[in-house]
């Protein structure tokens, strides 16, 4: 079974700015179906911040949801489409009942649902999303870079869905992590946006030690020094462990009560593309 | 228990190459001089202030007097120490070009052989007088302006004091007219280089060659701060 840590902390930059976190990220396992979200708050955009936790419950809430409505279709592309596109109404629906643009709102997203024998991931925007297995990790459909480093696409967007990477891997894995940017000069090559494997290899052996806490998770992602981009910092990672004592199953800080009743999306008729 | 991965230390951010040719003729002697290193060791931590530009940045400083030498080779900027200069001698403004162009090209390939993406360099030049090279000047300047044409540098003429030769300066580049710097102001026009380079160190304008970031000039401007602390403009 999976068991996940993960935090998002405040990067300097926006310390120093004020503008507090707009990373959020969560995780939840639900009817045999874990869900891992992170998102990245456009830094130009001052509500981004509650976009993106808006865009992380939204979509573990979905997720859960589907998991647990035995008249879910089987195809986990679907599952993220879903995800994708409810947690863009929350947004947009957030953004209008304060009379603002949802671009306001802007934030990347990622999403990795793990089942028993298949790892989904949807991903819009420049988030992180790394697989491994037996030491040899692969970062997972990441995002092309256009003429500008500084460009990413956003969940609040028009035509987001063009933009929607999905990806649906069949087999095990001993680790699947979803970072934000803030760390891509830290655990990727910034070029090929291979994972550095170090990195991944002191992850998984962390999260499956009985003493590893997200707290740890967050120390580390506030300690970090010369990050190079002073953006704010997520990490959350889902590795297989065979105990199960002592696991937790929720988390995340911007995970707040919800109620599974008030979730009316449907599957959204989309464009069918190939995952992979 | 503590989680302390190991993570990937190498700079692979792209670079501004900073040229600074700096006049250490006899003429700078006493306050100029006394003057120029104060402000270059308060840019050495200025620089280092800015977590992008401290990385960005490569710094070198090359001296002109009786001839020209590289005091300080491209240094990122979080690296950067100052160096105390002394003033001597005559104005061998056309050699210390000629160098600066030398070591932006090898600096280029540097970057090209390590995969590094790198902005158009800045080329500076400050005096108090006027080049005593001549021939060499004139074939210096040609050459520069041909870099600056072919948008390989961006060239920055600053006169310090009354004797400055303007015209000489003017001849280094057609795009940039050359300021005059307000008295002995190189603390004020150091700190304005700081937060240019700042400025710039958060823009895109970066790419593998120069035509690529040619290209991206038309869509992206790098809004430096107004040079009015330092300069007569």
């Amino acid at each position: 079974m999976w068991k996940v840590l993960g935090a998002s902390v405040t990067g300097n930059s926006h310390v120093a700015s004020g503008t507090g976190c707009q990373d959020a990220s969560g995780w939840r396992t639900h009817a045999g179906v874990t869900c891992l979200a992170v998102a990245d708050g456009a830094g130009s955009r001052p509500l981004s911040a509650t976009g993106s936790a808006l865009a992380v419950e939204q979509a573990l809430e979905t997720v859960a949801r589907l998991a647990s409505d035995e008249n879910s279709p089987g195809d986990l592309a679907n599952w993220l489409r879903t995800a994708f596109d409810s947690a863009r109404d929350r947004v947009v629906a957030f953004a209008s009942s304060t009379e603002r643009k949802p671009a306001e709102y802007a934030s990347t997203l990622a999403v990795a649902i793990l089942t028993a024998d298949h790892i989904a991931i949807g991903q819009l925007g420049d988030g992180i999303t790394v697989v491994g297995s037996g030491s040899r990790y692969v970062a997972v459909h990441p995002e092309v870079k256009g003429e500008y480093v500084n460009e990413t696409f956003f969940l609040t967007a028009s035509d987001w869905y063009e933009h929607l990477r999905l990806t649906v891997l069949a087999g095990a894995a001993d680790v699947v992590a979803l970072s934000t940017d803030g760390l891509r000069y830290k655990i990727t090559n910034t070029k090929t946006s291979a994972p550095f494997g170090p990195f991944f290899d002191g992850l998984l052996s962390y999260v499956q030690g009985t003493e590893a806490s997200s707290d740890g998770i967050s120390r580390f992602l506030a300690g970090l020094e010369n990050d190079q981009t002073g953006d704010d910092k997520s990490l959350v990672a889902a590795v297989q462990v065979t105990v199960e004592a002592d696991v937790t199953h929720d988390g995340g800080e911007t995970w707040p009560a919800y109620a599974v009743a008030d979730i009316t999306g449907q599957p959204p008729a989309l464009p069918v593309t190939a995952p992979g | 228990m503590e989680f302390n991965p190991q993570v990937d230390d190498r700079n692979p951010d792209p670079r501004i190459a900073c040229a600074l040719l700096l006049d250490t003729s006899s003429s700078m002697s006493g306050t100029p001089i006394d003057q120029l290193n104060q402000g270059f060791e308060q840019f050495c931590d200025d620089i280092k202030d800015d977590e992008l530009a401290c990385k960005r940045t490569e710094i070198s400083v090359i001296t002109f007097d009786s001839s020209a030498r590289v005091v300080i080779p491209f240094t990122e900027g979080r690296y950067l120490q100052p160096q105390r200069l002394h003033a001597s001698g005559s104005t061998a403004m056309g050699a210390a070009i000629n160098l600066a162009l030398d070591e932006l090209a090898a600096q280029k390939q540097a970057y090209k052989n390590a995969g590094l993406e790198y902005y158009r360099p800045w080329l500076f030049v400050l005096t108090d007088g006027g080049p005593t090279d001549g021939a060499v000047f004139s074939a210096a300047a040609t050459r520069l302006k041909a870099a600056e044409a072919a948008k390989g540098v961006s060239v920055f003429g600053i006169g310090v004091g009354a004797n400055a030769n303007l015209v000489k300066l003017k001849e280094l580049s057609a795009q940039r007219d050359p300021v005059k710097l307000d008295g002995v102001k190189f603390k004020e026009f150091f700190h304005w280089l700081s937060a240019s380079l700042s400025a710039a160190s958060q823009s895109g304008n970066h790419g593998h060659d120069d035509s690529a970031i040619a290209g991206k000039d038309a869509t992206e401007q790098i809004a430096l701060p107004s040079p009015n602390g330092w300069a007569f403009v």
